[in-house]
């Protein structure tokens, strides 16, 4: 029977769980679902990750090539991400050009990694004016349950920290470029910021890290990127209104899963390079 | 050839329900095709021999005269689709003079993964009068409805019809949006405002769907 | 080339750092040595098999040959979305895809001809063992997208979504095993690496060499789809087709215990609820 309510009116199923503060996964309304990070799963690409949060699964993988700088920068190098809604990852995504939500979510990248500033596109430089490393940062949804934000957000920060490129020279007289596979250097991170996801539930219940259920079924929602104590933007694309104690307990929140998701990152890093 | 494997002692606690049950592999040989074995659902046969198609559960049912049927079941029955005859559950999606149109939510007690459009025409909404039958006085989008699938329709839609006392709207939402309560077969009421609206009303009556189902 | 707008676009032009160093990889002597990973010519590679990896899918399943990694995920039966012509018999979709990142070479988002390619070979080798009469109207899609590309992907595809369509619960006359060998003269090699694919494709027109993928229903003994590139002569490809089908024999156990673990785990899942 509760099966049958779920499918028919999942708003009524969902309102009985939160009036006791439960949501129907037996989580509490402020409780991420477990997070499990795997780094350097693909070996073709520089550098790779597959995060897990809960059923959602994100993998992502940097090819990193060379270009020319452009005209009137001659230092700096670029950062192409891309989020892609593969229609393995849910019913909902069919084949074909990316769905408006995969392009709002490929901007959300570009936008997270511009506001946080943790690679410098300076550090890309190869040779002035001549040559720059492109990297093409692409991030698949292999498994679409809710909150994909967070999830790349994750796996665009381990892969990066995971990236190690060849080292590439110019000759200065003749112009050649020569590539050498036997030495490696790491891309230089400066920081690690860490992206949150609320959803707003009935225009007043807060819900962290939401499920594919629980996001259609939002009334508005709120993301909040951190990075160690400091709070780098709050990105809420319209839908209901929050009053400021609200914003506050979200950006707290948020505080802590930084932390948390920082951490993560930080031993699986270490658990491989021992 | 391996014939199917019975489960071995140890693990038997895990599968046996009621009858003798194991692990059946698609396109497994289960048993000869004679007299005494029936292919039921989940197997086929072919050159004399039962198969399995599916992966699952291997169950003899016993028959009168003597005859086994072998079926295999999975888990969830979940490659159900909408059969002719089945009493499904949908949700209404768009009413206009001539027809509805609804998306499937489940057939039987098996919920769909993806719903399929149905289409519920004028004539096939009610049994009696169906002359008279104004569509916006039955259903309304929204409404939850048990109907029973007619045809398999034409390539967009199942061809649904409601023309029994025990089909139509099983639940609906009032404009004040409150769930309302039926008070005969073509009102309902809503307890807040109690106000009445027209719907088809299903006399629902969990014996029947089960007998239905049967 | 048309700007695709729907993405974040890069410079116009760039080139892999690997295009300016010396490539191993058509050392046209590769063959003749023992292979680089240290296996037999005959031996295949291990595999790795998981069902049941999406929880938004139907069916699903995940495979890894040593850097081969694949995910399959199976959606349907559902309503055919395009308008066409009414049928009894449902209609099966593959669609192949490689990750931006699966080979050394960057791949472009658009799916491209080697990915339709590997589709249609996919969609042949399957649907002779799905009983699509039994899904009146609907449609049954299958993706697959490779991960990481080292050799022998449309055997590894075709297995990935044989074992998908059986989680999914579909109706099948029996699993489609797929095994993939690369032949040079007298030499035939089982189950190659991108490597190995690569030098034998590089000799294609000077003797003997190919690539062979064979699909095969061991259950019921039968051929679903047979692809071979290259030039070979007929007495080695007769002997190559039937070496692959034994493997192909050696592999299905393997599915079968991963089908089996796979529905077990689900009872447990279902009656612990």
């Amino acid at each position: 029977m509760a099966e049958e309510i779920r499918l028919a009116q999942p708003k009524e199923y969902y309102r009985a769980f939160l009036e006791k503060e439960v949501r129907p996964d037996d989580r509490e309304l402020g409780e991420f679902r477990p997070t499990v990070l795997n780094i350097g799963c693909v070996s073709t690409a520089e550098g790779s990750s597959l995060v897990k949060l809960g059923n959602t699964t994100v993998m992502c993988g940097i090819k990193a090539e060379v270009a020319e700088p452009r005209y009137g920068r001659p230092t700096e190098g670029y950062i192409v991400p891309n989020v892609e809604l593969s229609p393995l990852s849910s019913p909902n995504f069919r084949p074909g050009p990316p769905p408006e939500q995969a392009q709002v979510l490929s901007q959300n990248m570009v936008d997270f990694l511009d506001t946080s500033q943790c690679i410098k596109l300076d550090s890309l430089c190869i040779s002035s004016g001549k040559l720059v490393w492109v990297l093409y940062i692409d991030l698949v949804c292999l498994d679409y349950d809710g909150n994909v934000m967070d999830a790349c957000t994750l796996a665009l920060m381990a892969a990066l920290k995971n990236t190690s490129l060849p080292v590439v020279t110019v000759d200065e007289d003749t112009g050649d470029v020569k590539t050498h596979l036997s030495t490696h250097s790491s891309l230089s991170v400066d920081s690690c910021p860490v992206s949150t996801t609320f959803i707003v539930f009935d225009n007043t219940v807060l819900l962290v890290d939401p499920t594919r259920e629980e996001e259609l079924l939002a009334t508005g929602a709120v993301t909040v990127v951190t990075e160690g104590d400091n709070l780098c933007s709050v990105y809420k694309p319209g839908g209901s209104p929050l009053t400021d104690e609200q914003v506050e307990m979200c950006v707290e929140r948020a505080f802590v899963r930084g932390k948390e998701a920082t951490a993560l990152i930080t031993d699986t890093l270490c658990s491989i390079d021992r | 050839m391996v014939l199917c494997v019975r489960t071995k002692g140890s693990s038997a606690g895990d599968f046996t329900h009621a009858q003798h049950k194991s692990a059946a592999r698609r396109g497994q040989r289960l048993s000869r095709a004679d007299d005494t074995h029936v292919a039921g659902e989940g197997t086929y046969v072919r050159g004399g021999f039962i198969y399995s198609s599916l992966v699952g559960w291997l169950n003899e049912l016993k028959t009168e005269e003597q005859k086994v049927t072998l079926t295999v079941q999975t888990e969830d029955s979940c490659t159900v689709i909408p059969t002719i005859d089945a009493v499904v559950t949908a949700r209404v999606t768009n009413v206009n003079p001539r027809f509805c149109k609804c998306a499937i939510l489940s057939v039987g007690t098996s919920p769909l993964r993806d719903v399929f459009r149905g289409m519920i025409r004028k004539e096939d909404v009610r049994a009696t009068e169906k002359d008279r039958v104004e569509m916006h006085k039955c259903y309304r989008p929204g409404d939850i409805i048990t109907a029973r699938v007619l045809s398999l329709g034409d390539a967009q839609s199942y061809l649904l019809t409601t023309a029994e006392n025990e089909l139509g709207v099983a639940m609906a939402t009032s404009e004040a949006g409150v769930n309302m309560v039926p008070v005969s077969w073509c009102k309902m009421q809503c307890p807040k405002t109690l106000n009445e609206e027209f719907r088809k009303v299903a006399k629902v009556q969990p014996e029947y769907i089960e007998y239905v189902r049967s | 080339m048309p700007t695709d707008t729907r993405r974040i676009q890069g410079p116009e032009t760039s080139n892999s750092p690997y295009d300016f160093c010396p490539t191993a990889t058509s050392d046209p002597a590769l063959l003749e040595k023992q292979r680089l990973d240290g296996r037999d010519s005959a031996q295949m590679r291990p595999l790795f098999l998981r069902a049941g990896v999406i929880s938004q899918a139907r069916g699903s399943a995940y495979i890894e040959m040593n850097q081969t990694k694949a995910i399959c995920a199976v959606y349907g039966p559902r309503e055919v979305q395009r308008r066409e012509d009414f049928s009894l018999k449902g209609q099966l979709t593959c669609q192949f895809r490689f990750a931006t990142f699966a080979s050394q070479h960057r791949r472009q988002h658009q799916q491209g001809n080697q990915e339709k390619d590997l589709s249609v070979q996919m969609l042949e080798a399957l649907e002779p063992a799905v009983c699509l009469h039994k899904y009146p109207k609907s449609q049954i899609n299958v993706y697959v997208t490779v991960l990481q590309h080292d050799g022998s992907v449309l055997s590894a595809g075709i297995l990935c979504a044989s074992l998908a369509l059986a989680s999914a619960g579909v109706e099948m006359y029996d699993l489609v095993i797929a095994s993939s060998a690369a032949m040079y003269n007298d030499l035939t090699i089982s189950d190659p690496t991108v490597q190995e694919e690569q030098a034998v494709l590089s000799r294609v027109g000077k003797g003997s060499s190919g690539m062979l993928t064979v699909a095969f229903m061991p259950s019921i003994n039968q051929v679903s789809a047979i692809t071979s590139d290259g030039g070979i002569q007929f007495d080695t490809l007769n002997k190559t087709v039937r070496t692959v089908i034994d493997n192909c024999q050696k592999l299905y156990p393997v599915l079968q215990q991963t089908l089996v673990k796979h529905i077990e785990e689900k009872k447990k899942g279902i009656s612990s609820k």
